[in-house]
């Protein structure tokens, strides 16, 4: 799956935890978190964009980058929430109301 | 260039435009994947907007500034809950385009001052509410939002 695959580089979850400290920056901004040529970053950053993790938006003469965390969230769902579900159907009054 | 921060949020989900715009616009499925609020409002341009809670408390207010079904919504953003900054009023638009079987939902979150504390605390609300109403659209059950909650407090 794309997600995991861009997650396991190191490189690129820098630029993620670039992102997660400040959103929208530019190409420029996010080749002084790493060291390595433009290409190389801009390279990642395609991973990255086609994983859905980053959102890549023109504004003027630049481009900027968002953190996009939605498909995380989504893989945690699909595993992990599924089996924390199990461990609080105990308290699970709440959650079935929210279920109907 | 603007200074002011913004968030961009995307997702595909395998549903119709329609389904998808109902699903923003209709507090009974909000209230499945919103965090319990019930979105209110006449949808119109100019009108107010509030999602309220079980005890009938807004949670969240804003004034739609833009609507086209089921493609664009856009409307101001003020909180009420308790705990966080109060920042001045943000930004929520709703971009909807239908590709083949699915639908791209695009959310921006704008005009943050900065990576306040509302702003950290949006990105994970929006994860959470837009990962729960795929769910919800594409299989026909919500998250358990108590458990995702708990487990990102």
């Amino acid at each position: 799956m794309d997600v995991f695959k861009a997650l396991a580089d190191p490189s690129r979850r820098r630029l993620l935890d670039a992102l997660y400290e400040r959103d929208g920056q530019t190409l420029g901004e996010l080749c002084g978190h790493l060291d390595m040529t433009r290409f190389g970053v801009m390279k990642h950053l395609g991973i990255l964009e086609v994983a859905g993790l980053v959102v890549i938006r023109r504004e003027g003469r630049e481009k900027r980058h968002f953190l996009n965390p939605v498909p995380i969230q989504s893989l945690y769902d699909r595993w992990v929430s599924k089996y924390r579900s199990r461990w609080t159907k105990a308290l699970g009054a709440f959650k079935n109301e929210l279920e109907k | 260039m603007s200074t002011t921060l913004q968030h961009v949020y995307r997702v595909y989900i395998r549903t119709t435009p329609q389904r998808l715009w109902q699903a923003i616009t209709n507090g009974d499925l909000t209230k499945l994947y919103f965090f319990g609020g019930a979105v209110q409002s006449d949808w119109r341009a100019g009108s107010a907007m509030r999602y309220a809670g079980d005890d009938g408390q807004s949670m969240l207010e804003g004034e739609i500034f833009e609507i086209d079904p089921p493609r664009k919504l856009v409307h101001s953003f003020i909180h009420h809950w308790e705990g966080e900054s109060k920042d001045p009023p943000s930004r929520v638009t709703y971009e909807i385009e239908p590709h083949g079987e699915t639908c791209l939902l695009t959310l921006t979150h704008e005009h943050f001052a900065g990576e306040t504390e509302l702003a950290k605390s949006t990105q994970r609300g929006w994860s959470l509410i837009l990962s729960s109403m795929k769910s919800l659209l594409e299989t026909g059950k919500p998250l358990a939002m108590s458990d995702a909650v708990a487990a990102t407090a």
